[in-house]
């Protein structure tokens, strides 16, 4: 079932770009340009409206209506700085008001668990603000609160697995395929920007 | 003299300016029922917490500063006449002094760092990432910050005008040896509701303003870390001239 379709969609320098991603997939589209890695996630988050053609979420036209049914991880973490990581990662799901507190706490342990982190590390980790933490971790936060969030799409920039070593990348490829094998109506899609090595099929390239 | 085309652009600038400020403070009001989310009332908590009650010291110490100059000033100048250094401690404190200076420690203390905060924020790509999670910048970031502004100036308005007034009677007494309690009732027999409201509406407009103003310059598109000190001087100088022009129009139209 197309979960994600973008059909015949412009919008400045990409062109008739048309694809489909089925529940249950990862997938990678691969842009030319960084702009163009930007507009593409802009697009597929219902940030940007194409100029020619459309764009559909479980065959709706994907607008803004549904906001949380679209979940977002950046390549550094996207982390808002004046926030402690546990409200960093909660924000999204507080501010739609998707869960109650008890699940919340609960899904966050879940997903913790299965990124590998260690139980006695968890407290300092969700105190700490995102300025104290290093790179990797910060990139870990960002991947909790979309996890967390358990949107239908989770649209990823693919920087997120620059510079992290393969043993972790890996472990990071499981929770993501655990995230969506986890219910029938999610997928993944990587917006990518030049080479890049992911065990998931690519859907376009070079747009 | 300038040019007409160089008037002619500046002039523009301004419309753009004023047309921004005001399309701020309606998209604020506008989105007020974002409150009804936590982590909106959260940020409204965090501001009025930095806002106001880590300005009290401040407050109280230019509070209690204005009470002592002014009630000097006024002593030398009509002697012992309770009647006339009541009335003229309300016309300096109640009707002027009182939000103007609240509203000059607000623009020293907080206007910067609103400016300062949301150009950083716009520059790291924060709020680029806050609309990505389909969360809205100006319900999340403004609302919070105009509605804790409005709210922490008014009450330091009245806490500063309660310092001042204080410390006047008391220093009254002490070197005039003027009665506290009649110098009470006197004051509260002059003071007017006319100058209680100004005092109010001033208080509140000069906090939106501040707000406004300082989240403008901050929110308004940047490009480099270099942009931030400009959007920073730019939002303390606007503030300023913002409360200036309102305070007129607000004495000429109440008074």
């Amino acid at each position: 079932m197309a979960l994600l379709e973008f059909s015949g969609v412009s919008k400045n320098n990409i062109t008739d770009l048309s694809f489909t991603l089925t529940a249950g997939e990862i997938a990678i589209v691969r842009a030319a340009t960084a702009v163009n890695q930007e507009e593409i996630i802009d697009l597929a988050l219902g940030e940007a409206e194409p100029e020619q053609g459309n764009i559909r979420l479980h065959g709706q036209p994907l607008t803004k209506s549904a906001p949380g049914h679209t979940g977002w991880i950046a390549a550094h973490g996207g982390l808002i700085n004046n926030l402690k990581i546990w409200e960093n990662i909660t924000l999204p799901l507080w501010y739609h008001g998707q869960r109650e507190p008890a699940n919340v706490e609960k899904t966050v342990t879940h997903w913790l668990q299965t990124l590998g982190i260690e139980p006695s590390q968890w407290t300092d980790f969700m105190a700490n603000s995102p300025a104290r933490l290093s790179t990797e971790q910060r990139k870990v936060a960002g991947l909790l609160r979309g996890l967390v969030q358990a949107p239908s799409l989770l649209v990823i920039k693919a920087g997120l697995w620059l510079e992290v070593a393969q043993p972790v990348q890996d472990q990071w490829n499981t929770a993501l395929e655990k995230f969506v094998y986890a219910e029938k109506n999610r997928a993944i899609l990587v917006v990518a920007e030049g080479a890049i090595s992911l065990p998931w099929k690519i859907l376009k390239d070079a747009i | 003299m300038l040019n007409p085309a160089l008037q002619r652009r500046k002039s523009g600038r301004y419309f753009r300016l004023f047309n921004g400020y005001f399309s701020l403070v309606w998209e604020a009001l506008c989105r007020t029922p974002a409150l009804a989310r936590w982590p909106v009332r959260q940020v409204l908590l965090k501001q009025i917490y930095f806002t106001g009650t880590e300005s009290i010291s401040t407050v109280s110490l230019v509070g209690a500063l204005i009470g002592l100059i002014v009630v000097t000033q006024i002593n030398q100048l009509v002697g012992r006449n309770e009647v006339l250094t009541m009335q003229l401690l309300i016309w300096i404190v109640v009707r002027e002094l009182g939000p103007l200076l609240t509203a000059i420690v607000i623009i020293g203390r907080s206007s910067s760092a609103f400016a300062s905060e949301l150009s950083y924020m716009q520059v790291n790509g924060e709020i680029k990432s806050l609309r990505r999670m389909a969360i809205s910048p100006l319900s999340y970031l403004l609302v919070p910050r105009v509605l804790g502004m409005t709210l922490a100036s008014a009450v330091l308005t009245f806490y500063l005008q309660t310092i001042a007034i204080s410390t006047a009677w008391l220093i009254s007494k002490l070197s005039l040896d003027m009665a506290l309690r009649s110098q009470i009732s006197i004051f509260f027999d002059a003071l007017q509701p006319q100058e209680i409201l100004a005092s109010c509406l001033k208080s509140v407009v000069f906090g939106m303003l501040i707000a406004t103003v300082s989240c403008y310059h901050g929110l308004r598109k940047k490009t480099a870390a270099t942009e931030i000190p400009q959007a920073v001087s730019q939002a303390v100088i606007r503030s300023l001239m913002a409360v200036f022009v309102a305070d007129g129009i607000i004495t000429v139209l109440v008074f």
